[in-house]
């Protein structure tokens, strides 16, 4: 699959993606603190109690993929459309690797279906997050739905 | 080799209740930087289908996950260990919106030695099921 780059506006409907069109998010540094704040959130308490011996503190693993996602909305235009209708959910999410603060990580999503739906499309995106010495932290499938131009259908 | 004992298939648990709040929105926008008017922009909301803000399908997800601590914590990650390999089929099948309660109700699909399967079910306080997923666990 070749990978395109999206247009600097980024599409808007459905007849604007294809597959091989890529998102990417800027990179962000992981910090005690977004580990403290998704804890206190959350209540999985998993890191950071019983964790003698660790000066850095590991970033829980949903919170790494919600993060990864979640920074592709500042990145490249039109990952989420202005014409985007409805998240389907992940079809796929795997952890590949742990990240401790103080890694840092971007994201890429790329377009590996399209398939039209009555007035609507389905955009497959295939995402994953790496860290800055290119391990793959976590990767996943999901869909959205997004408006057709043409809905004379 | 562990010796704790491997879950049953049909085994099921369902975790304390928690209420999402206005303010869970905003901080889990604030967390993953997601400020989208579908869910924080509660004037914008008014005038759409759903009538106000449409908390992150993120939350329920994470919350599979939270709600199992404290009182479940043993159950799902012994010794606090991160077990999760992946997740499979993950739907958000009715929004959340603040004022919601919701509970994790999981039911062991397949266990042994390589690893337990989780069907995680996120109910709100109607016994309405907001998200269905598969949870994968490596094996003790």
């Amino acid at each position: 699959m070749t990978a395109t780059s999206a247009p600097g506006s980024g599409p808007a409907w459905f007849e604007d993606f294809s597959v091989g069109l890529e998102f990417t998010s800027p990179s962000r540094r992981l910090w005690d603190d977004d580990v403290l704040a998704y804890v206190r959130f959350t209540n999985d308490v998993r890191s950071v109690l019983d964790t003698p011996g660790h000066d850095r503190l590991r970033v829980p693993d949903m919170y790494l993929f919600s993060l990864s996602v979640g920074l592709l909305l500042h990145g490249t235009p039109g990952y989420i459309p202005d014409k985007f209708v409805a998240f389907f959910g992940f079809d796929t999410i795997e952890f590949r690797a742990a990240a401790h603060t103080g890694d840092v990580m971007c994201s890429v999503a790329r377009v590996i279906a399209t398939t039209e739906r009555g007035r609507n499309g389905v955009v497959t995106y295939e995402h994953e997050a790496r860290d800055d010495a290119g391990r793959q932290l976590v990767t996943s499938t999901h869909r959205i739905l997004v408006a057709r131009r043409n809905t004379d259908v | 080799m562990s010796e704790r004992q491997l879950p049953a298939v049909g085994d099921q648990v369902v975790s304390q209740a928690r209420t999402i709040t206005d303010a869970d929105i905003r901080t889990w926008a604030g967390l993953v930087h997601d400020y989208t008017t579908l869910h924080v922009d509660a004037e914008t909301m008014r005038e759409s289908f759903f009538g106000r803000p449409v908390a992150h399908g993120y939350i329920a997800l994470n919350l599979a996950v939270g709600l199992m601590f404290p009182g479940l914590g043993e159950w799902y990650a012994p010794a606090r260990a991160y077990r999760t390999t992946g997740w499979s089929d993950v739907r958000f099948l009715a929004p959340v919106h603040a004022e919601d309660t919701l509970r994790c109700r999981r039911t062991v699909l397949a266990a042994g030695e390589q690893g337990v399967d989780h069907l995680v079910e996120m109910v709100n306080q109607d016994d309405s099921v907001v998200l269905t997923a598969v949870e994968h666990l490596a094996g003790d």
